[in-house]
Parts: structure tokens; sequence; C-alpha cells
């Protein structure tokens, strides 16, 4: 990792951690501050497999299938951006799921890595867990609204402060002559 | 040993562009169900004062409103998940049509006919849009953000439907030329 | 290719360039050695980490796939496995991202070929063997790229193994690390599809599995950069011209001729040996058989017993050493040889204008850097 990507990771992290505590105070703020995120993250998710399907994948055999997803996952995101307006238990039902998902993801990469033979599998593996053991909480907490979102932001700190370790985790660069 | 003629290289061009647009219209055509769905019951609301409005007001004197509501909101809700499983149902076979005839070369012409019946209905349904003056449209559409993911979506299914028709006939057509083989 | 062509099938090639029983060895030793030193050895080794010719699954693991770990990984593979055929290639339509990385397909005969043939001139034995495992590497990875891509080193179901019967037979990858191949009945282990362009999945030959390390292997298939076209690849053929080449490039580095021409191969050097040689290529075995056959036939041509590749031979010889005595050791002269080609390479590739592996600068002098500031790399 280079020094500017090192700072980048620990300001994405620094920033998560404020943003966490300002939902937690403020619900009403928050639950609409998580979907425009997580709306804006999907959507340019969608947008930036759309460009690769532009500038690299179209020249590809096969190739057509980037396009496909990029525009599901664009549309998801523009779906997630209309949502502002629904009862927070709904959007908070939906993040659970969002959430679930990116857990099992997770820990199935995880396990795929440890598969391979990687090092550092059990890092990605707690994240994964995580991710699924609150968006667990969050169902059970779900009839006390200020509660779920305490989870939610919760998590938030935990995936803001694996973020500013990770970037303080060593990596060789090499340069050559 | 390899077979790189012309007819060869489009023939193969064409059947796997013809899967990749069975495997979008599945995606889509999922996606496009789980989101209607899911837009049902998350603007419960509007749609019960629709159907309030809407529903004979008989309903309403014989049992409680909340009981009218639930039964009310639920047989909507039932209907349209019906509708949508039947959509995604045909949105799959159209797909995977496609898919077997990309990959195995497994013919049918049905599955062409709907994809084209869909096309036109997309087509049809934006003809109907820009009937009105397109800054109305673009003012609606900005107010109701589902407006907007629904043009998106709508246009990639239009594009799903073109491509596979298009790859189907052309695939088609070299393979006739090509004497029946790749 | 694997551990029957970089170390026995080199060894006959360097007697049969004419080099002594011992020379050959060293050079065949150094050649195999290419595939085992990663950043892993060299720690061990107390060596610098700079010097690394490969990376080890684990290492490949650990690295973030962002453009400084991109670049690391091609350095590295394309200086060593990967040779690029023709940096200037073009291709109609497409935009600089996909040229970047269409450049680096890796084949038979191009400049750097010669470029790294004539790098080991009057250098020492372990540059010899760098030069001819990064030579024969052309042959058997030609049509992937060393740096991770899935619109170039991509595969797809359209794979069909030739039989010797000429017959053909579809593959199909399984996923399974464990499994051995099992060349008989077609069954062949390949990395799993990954939809990320960048992941370590899609680097090198890895969604062929190890076909084209098998010289007994024919087969075609879609490369994903081809446009549709089936390309057909025939490993005992490739092999054969392999071997070849490699026996003409180190009469050229032991003074026999004055230049190094591209696409020429020795044909005298191998009279009298081809049908046994063309047999070892096509006998349908993994490694461990062919490697047998190799050293079988190595021991024939020179009358003297060829050890079994140990990994660890001169290793204890570089840790022992002092540190101004490190360079002279055997390690030493092999990691001054894998500097010299990884800075090449690098810079070849610098200079037609592709980042993708990183920067080449004179720390002294900065030039490069202020080249590309002015906008003066050449396209």
């Amino acid at each position: 990792m280079s020094k500017g990507q090192r700072i980048r990771r620990f300001i994405a992290g620094f920033v998560e951690i404020p943003l966490a505590i300002v939902m937690m105070l403020i619900p009403k703020l928050g639950y609409p501050l998580i979907l425009i995120a997580l709306s804006l993250g999907l959507t340019l998710r969608g947008a930036r497999d759309l460009f690769y399907y532009f500038t690299l994948a179209r020249h590809m055999v096969g190739g057509r299938r980037s396009f496909y997803t990029g525009i599901l996952i664009f549309d998801l995101g523009l779906f997630t951006a209309s949502l502002t307006t629904i009862p927070h238990i709904y959007i908070l039902l939906y993040l659970i799921g969002i959430h679930a998902f990116g857990g099992l993801v997770g820990v199935l990469a995880a396990l795929e890595e440890k598969r391979h033979g990687a090092a550092h599998w059990r890092l990605k593996l707690s994240g994964g867990i995580v991710n699924i053991f609150i968006a667990l909480l969050c169902v059970i907490f779900i009839k006390s609204e200020n509660t779920a979102i305490y989870i939610y932001c919760l998590g938030m700190i935990y995936s803001g402060v694996m973020r500013m370790v990770m970037a303080c985790r060593k990596t060789a660069m090499v340069c050559i002559r | 040993m390899e077979n790189n003629n012309e007819n060869d290289l489009k023939i193969r061009r064409y059947k796997n562009q013809l899967m990749m647009s069975g495997f979008g219209c599945i995606l889509l055509g999922g996606w496009s169900a789980i989101r209607m769905i899911l837009s049902v019951y998350l603007e419960k609301d509007k749609i019960l004062d629709a159907l309030r409005n809407a529903a004979d007001w008989s309903i309403y004197e014989s049992v409680d409103a909340k009981t009218a509501d639930t039964v009310l909101f639920f047989t909507y809700l039932g209907m349209t998940v019906f509708i949508l499983i039947i959509s995604f149902l045909i949105h799959f076979y159209v797909g995977r049509c496609a898919v077997r005839e990309g990959r195995d070369g497994r013919k049918r012409n049905f599955y062409l006919v709907i994809a084209g019946l869909f096309l036109l209905s997309i087509v049809i349904s934006y003809i109907g849009i820009g009937d009105k003056n397109i800054a109305d449209s673009a003012e609606e559409a900005i107010s109701k953000n589902a407006d907007v993911v629904t043009y998106v979506l709508d246009a990639s299914m239009a594009f799903t439907f073109l491509d596979m028709l298009f790859s189907a006939v052309l695939s088609r057509i070299y393979l006739k030329k090509n004497g029946g083989g790749e | 290719m694997q551990k029957d062509f970089h170390y026995y099938a080199t060894y006959c090639a360097a007697f049969l360039a004419g080099y002594d029983h011992e020379d050959s060895l060293a050079i065949a030793y150094s050649a195999q050695f290419v595939d085992d030193c990663s950043r892993s050895v060299l720690r061990r080794l107390k060596a610098p980490l700079n010097v690394a010719s490969t990376q080890l699954n684990l290492e490949l693991m650990e690295i973030t796939t962002d453009i400084l770990g991109i670049q690391d990984i091609t350095r590295i593979w394309a200086s060593f496995h990967f040779l690029p055929r023709d940096l200037y290639a073009q291709k109609e339509g497409c935009g600089k991202l996909y040229m970047d990385k269409y450049r680096l397909i890796c084949g038979p005969n191009g400049e750097l070929v010669k470029d790294t043939v004539t790098l080991a001139k009057k250098k020492s034995l372990q540059s010899v063997g760098i030069a001819m495992h990064v030579v024969a590497d052309t042959w058997a990875h030609r049509n992937f790229a060393g740096t991770p891509s899935l619109v170039i080193n991509n595969t797809d179901a359209h794979f069909f193994e030739i039989l010797p019967d000429g017959t053909e037979r579809k593959i199909k990858f399984r996923h399974s690390l464990s499994a051995p191949d099992d060349p008989e009945n077609g069954l062949y282990t390949g990395s799993i599809y990954q939809s990320a362009e960048n992941s370590i999945m899609n680097l090198g030959h890895g969604r062929a599995g190890h076909l084209p390390d098998y010289s007994f292997c024919r087969y075609k298939y879609l490369p994903a950069w081809n446009e549709y076209r089936e390309m057909y690849k025939d490993n005992p053929s490739d092999y054969w011209n392999a071997f070849r080449q490699l026996i003409y490039a180190m009469k050229f580095l032991r003074g026999e001729y004055d230049e190094f021409h591209t696409d020429t191969y020795e044909n005298k050097a191998v009279e009298g040996f081809e049908d046994e040689i063309r047999a070892i290529l096509n006998k349908r075995q993994t490694e461990s058989g062919s490697c047998a056959d190799w050293k079988a036939f190595g021991e024939k041509l020179s009358g003297k017993e060829i050890p079994d590749y140990n990994e660890n031979t001169y290793q204890d010889e570089y840790i022992t050493a002092n540190k101004d005595e490190k360079s002279d050791t055997f390690l030493g002269k092999f990691f001054e040889g894998t500097l010299a080609q990884k800075s090449m390479v690098t810079s070849r590739i610098f200079e037609s204008g592709n980042l993708l592996a990183g920067y080449s600068v004179d720390p002294e002098t900065g030039k490069l850097i202020r080249q590309m500031v002015k906008g003066g790399l050449k396209r």
C-alpha cells in the first residue's frame, strides 16, 4: 500500500466512526444518511461495472455478462435511493438484508482463502461473521427502532476500526531500477 | 485444426451473445419481480389509500377497518405476487431457451415470439410516456424516484430482448450458411 | 513449464550446446530456481526481496489488487514467466486501458526474447539459466499475460483436448486443489471463474490449469482477447521448438554465433536425437514421469549422473557468506541476474508507455520521471 492509500483508508475508517456516533445521537437523521451512503455506493459500483464493460469487457469473449450485472447493481442503487420516504422499519429490514448477504459473501470468501492457504483469512472471516451477527441482532431488536440503529452503528464503528487497522498493516513495496 | 472462417467467428459471437442475453433476461426479470414486490410492501400506505378509494364500501360496514385494510392489502399483495411469479417464470423460460440455444444449439421459436412481445410492450410504454411533454415527464420522474428506476430497468430489458432477437436470428442465418455446423 | 523442462531438459539443451556437465547443471539449476525464488525464500536467506522471480500462492493471496499490487505482480510474472511478445501491438477500436493489457500477451520470438538472451551475454551461468527459463516459458505460456486480467486471460467452456488419434474431447476443469490432474481421463484442475478484472485467479494461464505445462497436450480454446477465434495449441511442437531455440541461444551465449536471431532453431546439435526427444514430449504423463525420461536422456548424453533438483542446494553457501562475499556465491550471482532481467523488462514496458509494471526510475538522475512529466514517453 502506498502512503496515499494508507491515508485514504485511514481517513475513511476515521470518518465512519463519528458518523456512526452522530447517527446514534440523532436516529432520525441516521436512516436517510445510511440509505444515501448505500445508494451512492451501489450506484457507483454499478456505474463502475458499466464503465468496465465499455472500456474493457466488450472486447472479451462473454464480456457482456458484466453489462448485465452492472445494470442490475446500478438499478439496485437507484432503487435504494427511492426508499427515503418510507417508514424506517422497512429501511432497517432492507439494510439488514444487505448486510446479512454481505456477511455471507465475506464468510464464503474467507473460507475459500483458507482453502488456498492464505494467512489472513481469519480477519475476513471475522468481518463476515460480525456482519451476519449485526444483522441478526437488528432483527431481534427490530421492534425497538432506536436499539436496532444503535446496533447498526456499532457495526459501522467496528468496520471503521478495521479499516484503520488495515491501513496500518505492513505491506511490501518494491521499486526496481 | 482451428475453425476460424468468417462464418465460424460470427456463429460463436452471436451464440455467446444469445447466451448472455438469456442470462440477462433471467437476472433482470428476477430483480424486476423482487423490486415490484418490495415496492408494493414498502408503499403499503399509499396502496391502501388507493384501494380504499376503489373498494366497495360495504366491506367496511361488516368488519372493522383494520381487518378490512389487512384483507384488501394482502389480497392485492397476493394477486401482485401471483402475477409477478408468472411474469418471472415467463422471463425464466425465455432466458433459459436463449441460454440453451446459445450453449447447445437447441432451437425453439416460441421464446423468440415472447421476447418480441415483451420488447413491443416496452416500446409502447415508452411511446406512451413520450406523448406527454418531455419536461413534464422529467419533472414527474424527478419527483417520483421509483419511476426513474423503472425507466432504467425497462430500457435494460428492451436492450436485452433486442440483443436476444438479433443474436438468435443472425446465429441461425450463419449456421445455415455454414451448413448447419460451427 | 515445469521442472521436467526447466531443469532436466535445460540440462540436456545446455550439454548439446557445448557446456560441460558442471556448467550444464548450474544453468539447469538456475533455470528451475526461477520458479522457486519467492519472497518467502528470500526472507529466510535474508536476501533482498526485490530479486524475487516468482510469487507463491500465499504471497499472491496477501497482495491487494490495487494498482501497486498489480504492478508488483506484473513486474515479476511478465519478466520471468510471461515475457510480452509485442509491446507495441495494435488492435482496432480499443482504448489505452485495454491495450496496456493486450500488449503484455506472452509469445515466442518477440523483441524481448532477443533482449533477454543478449542481456545474458558475457554474464554468469546463472544469468544464462534465467534467460533459458524465460525463453522456454514464452513457448509454453504463449497467449496469456503475466498480469491479472479477466479480459485477457479468461477462458470459457469452449475448451477441447485433441487426443493422439485426432478426436476431440471437451475439457471441463475442476476447481479442487487437492485432486491431481488425470490426463488419461481428461480431468484437469483450473482456477475458478472470478468476475473481478484484477483477481489473482485471472493471472497467467490459471484459467487453463496446467495444460500449457504438459508437453504432450494439444488443445484448442477461445482466448478472451482473440475475437472468438479459436486458438490451437500444439505443445509437443512448441516444446520441440523451445528445446532447439534454447540450444541455439546457448550456443550464441558461448560465443559460437555472433548474433542472436529470433525464429532461429538449432538443428545440427539435435541430429540423431529427434525421435527420442519427440517421444518424451509426446508421452502422456505428468511431471514425475517426464522428469524421469528427461533425466535418463540427459545422463545418456553426458554419461554422468544428474542429481535430483534440490531447491536448498546453494542456500547454506549464501547464508554463511560474509556480506562482502555474498555477490560471489552461486545465489548471489543468481540474484544479480534476476534483478537485471526484471529491470530490463520493466524498463521496456515503461518505455512503451505502459504503467502496468510500474515505474522504472534512475535513482540518481530521476531522468525517466522528468521524461514522463514532459510527455516524452514513446508509444
